[in-house]
């Protein structure tokens, strides 16, 4: 250590250059480290391209990063546009109309894209056991959820309706495409799957462009790709359903799709009873769980959406037992009461505010 | 020939001291090492100037919002059909406008901008809170309103505010429509 011993001649010109190379060294780590977020500001990364529109009955948001933002975000709206044109229960020309009037009658040729949302509906029902049923369209039409005036259906109303939903009834033929509805109540209604689908589509879409990073919010639907420029992960709240003005966490995500299902976010009222536009496909009312919300964490967003209506549709324990089946996505289960329910694989991805009180299930 | 080892500080000096020292002197070659103490040193600046980066970063991204000149828009149909800044000295104001045949009212005050009335059936819109913040977003899906807080490009156009940079705190929110609203 003598070398590290300063001369004791000349001391205050050494010390002032000691000063100078302290100030140096510490300048040059601080333009460093401020160099490497810039540096992917230089190369065009760190704008990004936005896109905000209506589309299949609720705002889509998607912002996109990267070399080929606005190409690629361009191209992200063109398809959802396209597919709220196949899909819209409204638009009488779309391919759902088509098959809804078709009920009961000859099988009906369908686009490839309508056909695949078809499969993949009838997949996660026959997963869920049928909680999730694309087949309550009728339901939603005779509670009011797709028109202007909503009313209380009567029993007998509702009986007929129930006699169209059944998922198992849905013949489909993959070698020209066609898809029958077999019973003349039946009535598809692909609301509780198609903007998780479309976000799985979209990731597959962005992934052609060169694409850094994306955050799709489909009408509260939200997919990640990749990570934030400082590297850090997206972060998605989570709304607390009994406020919806506050949050009860936060997920971290990347690369995965965060999906709420909930009674707050669409209901009816009518003599001061709210009513949810999520049915219950075996009693034809809306359901009536211990569950408020349901988010779904998971790496595909057509699983993930219908497994948040399923869930909602199964109430806490059954959701908890159907997890325990399958435990290869995360849910995070608000009860009516206010209760908390997470599972185990969650811890670290889904971080609860700190008044939140959390009750995890499962093996860690 | 002879070696000396010099710390990088001894380095530094003898370069400071060389044309007062007399070099024919010192035939001893010079090598230079680090000492412990340097490596300590460089490490502790290190540390301090990677500290600083993220307090600079968040404090340039909060004076940047809140030195921006954010406006209040209203958005039907893809077109801005209304604009006003977004005064916090300011009175609070009501607004009337027109979405697509279907009135509203919005007010813009002191704790930003919010609905006040709307003919739409779920009153969703009505029921949300003040937004003040560029990218915050009041959706009524009924009328395909947008009110929206956004960046003043200074050109009389509006920029959809990025939800994502590295000071927000939420990126965005489940089961909610429209920008995200931060708590």
């Amino acid at each position: 250590m003598r070398h590290c011993k300063l001369k004791q001649s000349n001391k205050r010109p050494q010390r002032t250059r000691m000063m100078r190379f302290a100030v140096t060294v510490f300048l040059c780590g601080l333009l460093l480290v401020r160099c490497s977020p810039s540096s992917e500001i230089n190369a065009g990364n760190s704008e990004p391209a936005v896109r905000q529109f209506f589309s299949m009955d609720t705002l889509m948001r998607i912002e996109v990063y990267g070399k080929e933002a606005e190409a690629a975000a361009d191209a992200a709206q063109a398809l959802i546009e396209k597919y709220d044109s196949l899909w819209s229960a409204l638009d009488e020309n779309s391919d759902i109309s088509k098959l809804n009037q078709s009920a009961g009658g000859p099988p009906i040729h369908v686009s490839d894209e309508t056909f695949s949302l078809v499969e993949e509906a009838l997949y996660q029902a026959a997963y869920t056991d049928g909680a999730f049923d694309p087949t309550v369209g009728y339901l939603l039409e005779l509670w009011g959820f797709r028109h202007e005036i909503s009313r209380v259906p009567n029993k007998d109303e509702i009986n007929i309706a129930l006699g169209g939903v059944d998922w198992t009834s849905v013949r489909m033929n993959d070698e020209d495409n066609t898809i029958q509805l077999t019973f003349s109540e039946t009535k598809l209604d692909l609301g509780g799957i198609a903007k998780g689908y479309a976000t799985d589509r979209l990731t597959e879409l962005l992934a052609q462009y060169d694409i850094d990073r994306a955050l799709i919010n489909l009408g509260g639907n939200i997919g990640v790709i990749g990570q934030k420029v400082d590297g850090s992960p997206f972060k998605v709240a989570i709304t607390d359903p009994s406020n919806p003005d506050r949050f009860i966490g936060v997920v971290f995500a990347k690369d995965i799709t965060v999906i709420t299902s909930g009674g707050y976010e669409r209901f009816l009222e009518f003599d001061g009873v709210r009513y949810t536009h999520i049915m219950d496909p075996n009693s034809g009312y809306p359901v009536e769980t211990n569950l408020a919300s349901v988010s779904i964490v998971a790496t595909a967003g057509g699983k993930g959406d219908a497994l948040s209506t399923a869930l909602m549709v199964m109430g806490l324990d059954h959701s908890i037992e159907f997890w325990e089946r399958h435990p290869d996505f995360g849910v995070v289960l608000c009860t009516a009461t206010g209760e908390i329910h997470c599972s185990s694989n969650l811890k670290g991805v889904f971080v609860p505010e700190s008044d939140v009180e959390v009750t995890y299930f499962g093996a860690t | 020939m002879a070696q000396r080892k010099v710390s990088l500080f001894g380095r530094f000096r003898q370069f400071g001291l060389r044309s007062s020292a007399n070099p024919s002197n010192d035939e001893r070659l010079t090598v230079l090492s680090i000492c412990i103490s340097d490596v300590v040193l460089i490490t502790i600046l290190l540390f301090v100037a990677l500290g600083i980066v993220p307090v600079l970063n968040r404090l340039s991204a909060y004076s940047q919002r809140q030195t921006s000149d954010a406006q209040v828009v209203v958005i039907v149909s893809g077109e801005v059909i209304f604009r006003t800044p977004l005064d916090p000295s300011a009175g609070s104001k009501e607004f009337f406008v027109n979405a697509d045949g279907h009135p509203m009212t919005i007010c813009v005050g002191p704790e930003g901008a919010y609905v006040v009335s709307s003919d739409c059936r779920d009153q969703f819109c009505v029921h949300s809170r003040p937004i003040s913040i560029p990218g915050q977003s009041v959706v009524c899906l009924p009328n395909r309103m947008i009110l929206e807080i956004v960046e003043n490009t200074g050109d009389g156009s509006e920029e959809i505010s990025s939800a994502v940079d590295e000071s927000s705190e939420i990126d965005a929110v489940a089961g909610r429509v429209g920008g995200y609203d931060a708590p």
